[in-house]
């Protein structure tokens, strides 16, 4: 995982998997990098060739700890199959996915 | 005259300990076995989710005094139908007739939804020294 800072965006990419084996670290390896001055949380998940519903779980507490600070978390460039599983568990409803 | 036998089911066979860790690598090898019998690219990936969510659920939710014990996974495959077994070690649960996705910003209760929609039939099977999950999903022509 790959975590850089863009102002009040922190951007997360070369998530290759997000499973139940490192949900946990995950997150909270993206909620140890965030500063005090950081809102947004980028996801890029254009590297991702597996999410399971712990992976949901560790975006939905992104979200909260986002929502927190008044941010967003966006996910970017999602896999076809890892996009339907997104649509599935209806979390497009609650996270923007963004396609560039 | 009885018709030709059907040929025999593809089998994989695996074995994992109770560390989730060791959940990706038997999905790895399950996608290898369902390419290898020419299953279309959705109907695996379905399958991967269905399997992962089921061995997760296997391996969190062990009886504590049983967590020594490995969890088989079975994959079979006919030209028809591909059918998972997921034996486990856990207390057993009713499965549920109806399944509902959580509150949105419910961070667990997903896993046994994701299973119910992407697999055709489902049979929880409880015994005295484990269970087993039995997913089945039919190939498209």
């Amino acid at each position: 995982m790959k975590i850089e800072t863009d102002g009040q965006t922190l951007r997360v990419s070369a998530v290759h998997q997000l499973g139940a084996a490192n949900a946990h670290a995950f997150r909270e390896g993206v909620r140890d990098a965030l500063d005090d001055t950081q809102k947004d949380i980028d996801i890029d998940l254009s590297a991702t060739t597996f999410l399971d519903s712990c992976g949901l779980g560790a975006l939905v507490a992104l979200h909260k700890t986002a929502s927190s600070r008044k941010g967003t978390v966006r996910l970017l460039n999602p896999p076809p199959p890892v996009q339907q599983l997104l649509e599935l568990a209806r979390m497009d409803r609650l996270l923007e996915i963004v396609k560039s | 005259m009885p018709g030709p036998a059907p040929p025999t089911p593809a089998l994989l066979r695996q074995m994992l300990a109770c560390d989730l860790a060791q959940v990706h690598p038997v999905a790895r090898a399950a996608r290898k076995f369902l390419q290898e019998q020419a299953c279309h690219a959705e109907e695996i990936v379905d399958i991967e989710l269905a399997l992962v969510e089921a061995c997760n659920n296997a391996i969190k939710y062990a009886r504590p005094d049983r967590r020594h014990k490995q969890v088989l996974v079975e994959a079979r495959c006919d030209r028809d139908m591909v059918e998972l077994r997921i034996s486990d070690h856990t207390p057993g649960f009713d499965w549920p007739e109806q399944l509902r996705l959580p509150q949105q910003e419910a961070e667990s209760g997903r896993g046994l939804f994701l299973i119910r929609a992407v697999m055709d039939e489902i049979h929880y099977e409880r015994g005295g020294e484990g269970n087993t999950l039995v997913l089945r999903k039919k190939r498209a022509p």
